[in-house]
């Protein structure tokens, strides 16, 4: 029978313990470029390769000035991004699969750039392209 | 011996903590920033001043380093958990959540640990993904202040923090809640232990265990609707040894710290029950449900396949009977059907351990049984979750009682 003494013992849980923090760091996707988005007001994460936190920061601002509170998103937005993040992201504006606003973007190559425009025409008629973005 | 220092340290911060709450309960705005900062304070006049508890201090260290250091990645702790404290930062209202926007986010859960990130961004004044989840980091260290204050020994404290890593790791400062549940489990589980068995412990500090019972218990509630559940079985199984086993009455100031304790929680649930808020396991085809599974073995076998078979218990329990093995033999069978009184008054810890982690075992189980949704996808996304505060459990009583320590016995 092995027995171990305490010198033996304490390193091997030390061991133990480094691979405990390295599996959570590798889990949690730890970054040390995420400490310098700490004390910034943003929604710092890239929630797709299309739309920054940026760009929504700057859409939140931009609705709040012409009063939008519920905005539905565009179908083809649908496809490329996770519900619940644009939810998220976008609060507090609201999404309301009935608003009269419609998120979505133009075209995708050109992906930086959002548009709005009232649900109730086909086309878009009244849009505002938002080119704050890179 | 207790660290009494640390106890301290742990009423003061567990009391801001819900202090932060009630202000936001009262729509009181005052306040509630000086609060974070004596939270701050106390934390790092913990880390930086005296020399004792080197290893709970590093572990603190990394638990921040890590949280300010990831992005929010978890589904529940992101559109649950941080979406709620969103929702509280930017309406400056506890109560935002009764409108059931989004109702996949469960509006009915406790806001204790949304509203406490709410409360760091407004200190910071600004919104990020990573702010607020630094409530997650405070509330995982005050556990780890409290537990590490009955354990001396260096090498039981380097094994606590890893298999409390290990039992953890999938939630682990995801800004989901389920690892500080666990944690809390374990506090408020000493602490009923205490109350029930071993009063002669803090026979001096009458009016510092009546704070720390008050606040551990009122916490582990309030974090999830889970909390409600492990107490009322934790309350269920104390009483049942007391009553009914070692044939002794119960103190009737018991019953007032429970009152106590379970009130702002039952207010919670009253106000969502009263906005027409339910928890979405409840619905009319429970009993349909459950009378259908229960019939088809498959369905055994999968809730405890997932239940069991997983990181967050299959190492604890392995331990725990390894490592007990002498004792639960002893105490299943001579002792517990002979009642020798005796006898049983020595493993009073151990019985409570075995009679916690059955009992809400069995209640778990009988909440797949009737889940209304599909049985599988909801094993596979919360059984081993919901069974860590077992785990962190039967690995304390394990740890804790090698060697000469004879806190739980």
């Amino acid at each position: 029978m092995i027995i171990f003494n305490k010198k033996t013992l304490l390193i091997i849980f030390i061991i133990f313990f480094l691979i405990n923090i390295f599996l959570i760091l590798k889990r949690r996707e730890f970054n040390f470029s995420h400490f310098k988005y700490f004390l910034r007001n943003e929604n710092y994460q890239e929630i797709n390769k299309h739309i920054n936190g940026s760009v929504i920061d700057s859409f939140i601002l931009f609705a709040k000035k012409e009063g939008i509170k519920e905005i539905n998103f565009d179908k083809s937005i649908l496809k490329d991004y996770n519900i619940h993040d644009l939810i998220f992201h976008f609060y507090p504006i609201k999404y309301n699969n009935n608003s009269k606003y419609i998120f979505s973007y133009e075209n995708k190559s050109y992906s930086h750039c959002i548009n709005y425009h009232d649900a109730n025409k086909n086309k878009l008629k009244k849009f505002v392209t938002l080119y704050f973005c890179k | 011996m207790i660290n009494l220092k640390n106890l301290y340290l742990c009423v003061i911060l567990n009391f801001l903590i819900l202090f932060n709450y009630y202000l936001f309960f009262l729509n009181i705005d005052i306040l509630k920033i000086t609060f974070i900062l004596f939270i701050f304070i106390i934390i790092i006049f913990y880390i930086f001043s005296y020399k004792e508890d080197f290893i709970s201090k590093i572990f603190i260290l990394i638990i921040f380093f890590i949280c300010i250091g990831s992005p929010l990645n978890d589904w529940d702790g992101k559109y649950i958990w941080i979406f709620h404290a969103k929702r509280i930062f930017y309406n400056n209202n506890l109560y935002i959540q009764l409108d059931n926007y989004m109702p996949s986010t469960h509006n009915d859960y406790p806001v204790l640990i949304p509203s406490l990130s709410a409360s760091f961004a407004n200190f910071f004044h600004i919104w990020n993904d990573n702010i607020p989840k630094i409530s997650s980091a405070v509330m995982v260290s005050i556990p780890i202040i409290f537990i590490n204050s009955f354990i001396e020994n260096k090498l039981k404290k380097i094994i606590l923090c890893c298999f409390f890593l290990w039992v953890t790791e999938k939630t682990f400062l995801s800004a989901s809640v389920d690892d500080i549940l666990s944690f809390y489990t374990l506090c408020s589980f000493l602490v009923i232990y205490f109350l029930f068995f071993k009063e002669e412990y803090f026979k001096k500090n009458k009016k510092l265990f009546f704070c720390l019972s008050y606040t551990l218990i009122t916490l582990t509630t309030l974090i999830k609707n889970e909390g409600l559940v492990i107490i009322a079985i934790l309350i269920l199984s104390a009483s049942i040894i007391k009553r009914f086993i070692l044939n002794q009455k119960i103190n009737s100031s018991i019953y007032l710290v429970f009152f106590l304790s379970l009130f702002p929680i039952l207010v919670w649930k009253f106000i969502c029950y009263k906005a027409g808020i339910y928890n979405d396991i409840i619905s009319a085809d429970n009993v349909k449900n459950i009378t259908h599974r229960f019939l088809d073995l498959r369905n055994h076998w999968n809730i405890f396949n997932y239940m069991t078979l997983n990181k967050s218990l299959l190492l604890p329990i392995l331990l725990f009977v390894a490592i007990n093995f002498n004792k639960l033999r002893i105490t299943s069978s001579k002792e517990l059907f002979l009642i020798n009184k005796k006898k049983l008054k020595e493993s009073v810890g151990l019985l409570y351990v075995i009679f916690f982690s059955s009992l809400y075992y069995l209640v778990i189980y009988f909440i797949y049984l009737l889940t209304p949704n599909d049985l599988i996808w909801h094993l596979s996304t919360s059984a081993y979750r919901v069974v860590m505060p077992i785990g962190i459990i039967l690995i304390f009583y394990t740890i804790i009682n090698m060697g000469k320590n004879k806190l739980l016995r």
